[in-house]
Formats: structure tokens, sequence, C-alpha cells
């Protein structure tokens, strides 16, 4: 007998991630083939929570501006919860202050582009993976990308991060009083290696909080 | 056993009643909730009514209202009630038993203040887990290292799965419980990763607790026995990876 699963290279969209992927069959005319059907579309209703239930809310679509910063703010704090037990308590609790300052109604310029869900998502991801000690500052490009920006002294970092899991980057770095500058945009799971040659301590590791685990 | 980073990605705690409970008592219930919950929406199920009156039919989408789900802040605690149900979920990350029981008792003591006594049809306990597994430089992995409950395939020269998802139904053999289970393989959130879903529903229909102390010592009870079958679904493989 044979359990053996062969990985899926391809990045899934968004909202496949942790959810059951159920395929449905070629649909057969007999009773037991829509009894199969039924099933299986049955399951996939059956493992959505009450979180994420399938009720609709009414009312739903926002109008003001201060309703959209408010439902935003509430999305990106559920996409938190899918990796939040692999983030310290004291890192999301920061990150969640950092949202609701973002996406402050009182700060809020009509013209700014509400947080991209897809690039949060990246954002999310990028953390978790690279795992930085230290927290960086919090920005929304002018397109609603997330962009994640580390000062040490005169040396700069800024990611900002792309749907799909990229990420375009630009930073400055003094080595011996000579200031390298570099920028590029390259998948979230390349950004130790092309940050290498930059000694990226500076910046990630110069701090006290505890980096996300995995 | 406590874990430091528990797999936990939702915890449930439900009690559904025959009902149903008018919205006026709802309303009342829902507005107590607030200070803890402070975010509600209505709910509706969307259906489609079709019509057949001559000479042509009318279709007509149909809200029936659902209920209330409220969350806090931070949108990791939700409360949803309805016209026979009262549900307490919790996301990641988890607080421990001690914290999430002792939140969805007190939201049941307000809604029996409000609400009255009710007939309690089903008390149910639900924990959905998701083992966030490296891949490393695999090119496939086998399930029944991370997970005891799984999909096994004869060995006739098929390749690998590309995804699966079982689901079973039991009794579960104490407390005149039922036992729903699931696992599934699905894309992780994290990079370099692939997630097993293991899903553990309990659920007592039969002969259920009316009074409110036989009510929490079951829902403590199907807590045992969930982290029973939680551990046997499991591997060491797996346990190592949230208990670092």
């Amino acid at each position: 007998m044979s359990s053996a699963l062969e990985i899926q290279r391809k990045r899934p969209a968004l909202e496949k991630f942790s959810a059951p992927l159920v395929t449905v069959p070629s649909i057969g005319i007999s009773r037991e083939s829509q009894s199969t059907v039924q099933k299986l579309l049955d399951l996939r209703m059956h493992m959505v929570t009450p979180a994420y239930s399938q009720t609709v809310p009414i009312g739903a679509d926002s109008t003001t501006i201060e309703e959209r910063l408010f439902d935003k703010r509430a999305a990106l704090k559920m996409k938190t919860a899918a990796v939040a037990m692999h983030l310290d308590g004291e890192w999301r609790n920061s990150l969640f202050r950092q949202l609701d300052s973002l996406l402050d109604v009182q700060s809020w310029d009509q013209s700014d582009q509400l947080a991209d869900d897809a690039s949060f998502f990246t954002f999310l991801r990028m953390i978790i993976f690279v795992r930085p000690a230290r927290r960086p500052g919090i920005g929304l490009g002018y397109n609603g990308n997330v962009v994640a920006a580390w000062t040490t002294g005169r040396n700069r970092l800024t990611i900002e991060c792309l749907p799909r899991d990229q990420a375009r980057w630009v930073l400055a770095r003094f080595i011996d009083d000579d200031c390298e500058r570099a920028a590029g945009i390259s998948p979230i799971h390349r950004i130790p290696e092309v940050l290498a040659p930059y000694a990226p301590e500076i910046w990630f590791s110069n701090g006290t909080d505890k980096a996300p685990t995995v | 056993m406590p874990y430091p980073r528990p797999p936990i990605t939702e915890a449930v705690i439900e009690i559904r009643v025959q009902g149903p409970i008018d919205r006026e008592h709802l309303d009342r219930v829902q507005k107590r909730a607030l200070a803890r919950f402070p975010l509600s929406e209505e709910l509706a199920h969307v259906g489609l009514r079709v019509e057949f009156p001559t000479p042509a039919a009318q279709a007509k989408i149909q809200h029936d209202w659902a209920g209330y789900k409220l969350s806090n802040v931070d949108r990791t605690d939700f409360l949803s009630i309805g016209p026979n149900v009262l549900n307490v979920s919790r996301l990641s990350p988890y607080p421990g038993w001690e914290a999430f029981s002792l939140g969805a008792r007190q939201q049941w003591d307000e809604w029996k203040r409000i609400v009255g006594h009710q007939k309690i049809v089903r008390i149910g306990v639900r924990y959905i887990n998701r083992i966030d597994v490296p891949l490393l430089e695999r090119s496939v992995i086998d399930v029944e290292d991370y997970l005891t409950f799984h999909l096994t395939l004869p060995k006739i020269g098929l390749p690998a799965m590309t995804n699966f998802t079982v689901h079973a139904r039991m009794p579960l053999g104490s407390d005149d419980c039922q036992l729903a289970l699931n696992s599934a393989a699905t894309p992780s959130p994290l990079i370099g990763h692939i997630s097993f879903i293991l899903d553990l529903d309990l659920s007592k229909e039969n002969e259920v607790p009316q009074r409110d102390e036989d009510i929490w010592i079951l829902i403590e009870r199907m807590r045992d026995h969930k982290n029973h079958v939680f551990e046997a679904c499991i591997t060491d493989k797996a346990r190592e990876l949230f208990s670092r």
C-alpha cells in the first residue's frame, strides 16, 4: 500500500491556501454518480467552519471610507490568523497595531489605495520565510502594495511585496564608507540569497524582537 | 499535551437548541455580546426561489435571516448566534482550553439568561488542525510519516497521489458521541511547505444533557476524547513540527 503524495510546486491561487481541494469528477447520469458528486460537494461545504461560514453578511457592501478601512483591517487580520501559529505573540500584536495605524481613517487620504490582499499575503509569507528578528516599518505603496522597510543608520532596505510571492527591493548599504546601491525584483524565496552580498543581518538581526518560527 | 505552537487553525464549541428563537431575543443576545465582540454582521442564507405563474416563470433571490456573526477586533474570537444555535470559535493563535472554554461558557450563560431554557438537541466540539510540513528537497512526501489517518493506495505502479481528502464518520464509543474525521492535503500558506488538514468533529445528539453542569462536564470530556483521537492520528514526526 502506498500513501505517497507528489508535491505540487505550482503556486495556487490565494483562496486555495489551507482549503481542502475536492475535485468534482466527470458527471454521469446515474443516481450513484450524482450521489457521489453530491457527497464530494457536501464534504467541501462540511469543512467550512463557522468563522469562514457560508452564510452571507447582510449589507456587506461597504460604502464609506470608514467602512472600507474597517473591512480591510478585519480581512488582513483574518489572513494573519492563517499563519499566526508561526508568529511570536508580540510580533503579531505589533503587526496588528501597525495595521490599525496604517488603515486609520484619521490619517487616511481619499486618494490612497487600500492594502492589496495578495500583497499582504506575500508579506506574511516573506516574513515567516526570512524570519527577521527585527520588525520592519510597514507602509503602503501607491497601488496598495505592502512595503516593508528596515533602516539602520544610513543603511536602508525597502521591500515592496507584490502579489504572487514577488518582491521589489531597493537598498543602500554603506561598507567602509562606500555606499552601494542595488535594486531588483525577485521571488520571495530568493530574498536571502539576493541580499546575502550586502550582509542583511544589519537590518534583520539588529534587534531584540523574537523571529517568527517555523 | 500542550504544544508550544499548537497547529490548531480553529477551535469550535457549538450548542444547538430546538428553537427557533425569535429575532427579538437574538437581538438582545447580540447587543450584550458587543462588549466582548464589537464587530458584528448580520447573516443570511441566500436561496433562489423560482415561481411558475403563467405565462412566464419568475426567479427571486431570497435572503433568509440567519443570525449574527460577531468577533473581537483582532478577528480571532467569533460568536455566531442563530435561531437555533450558539457557536463560539477561536482562530490561531489558540490560547489554550481553559481560556477558550471559559469564554464559551460565559457566552452560553449570557445566552441562556436572555433566551431562557431551550431544549438542547446537539453539542459539538470541533478542532481543525493544519500541520505544516517542510518540503526540504523532496518531490514526494509519504503522508503516513505524519498522519495515521490517511488514504492508502494499492501498489500497482500508480504514480504518487497529487491530492487527497478523506472523510469518515463513526460512533466514538464513549459518551454516546459521534466522531467525524477529515484529513486532506492542502497548499500551505508557508513557502517551501505542504500542509495536511486534520479536522476532528465530536458531537452528541442522543440524550443530550440539559443541565448546565452536565453540559460542561460533557464538553470537557469531549475535549479529552478529541485530544486522544488527535494524538492517535499523528506521528512523532508530526509532533516534532509544532513542539519546537
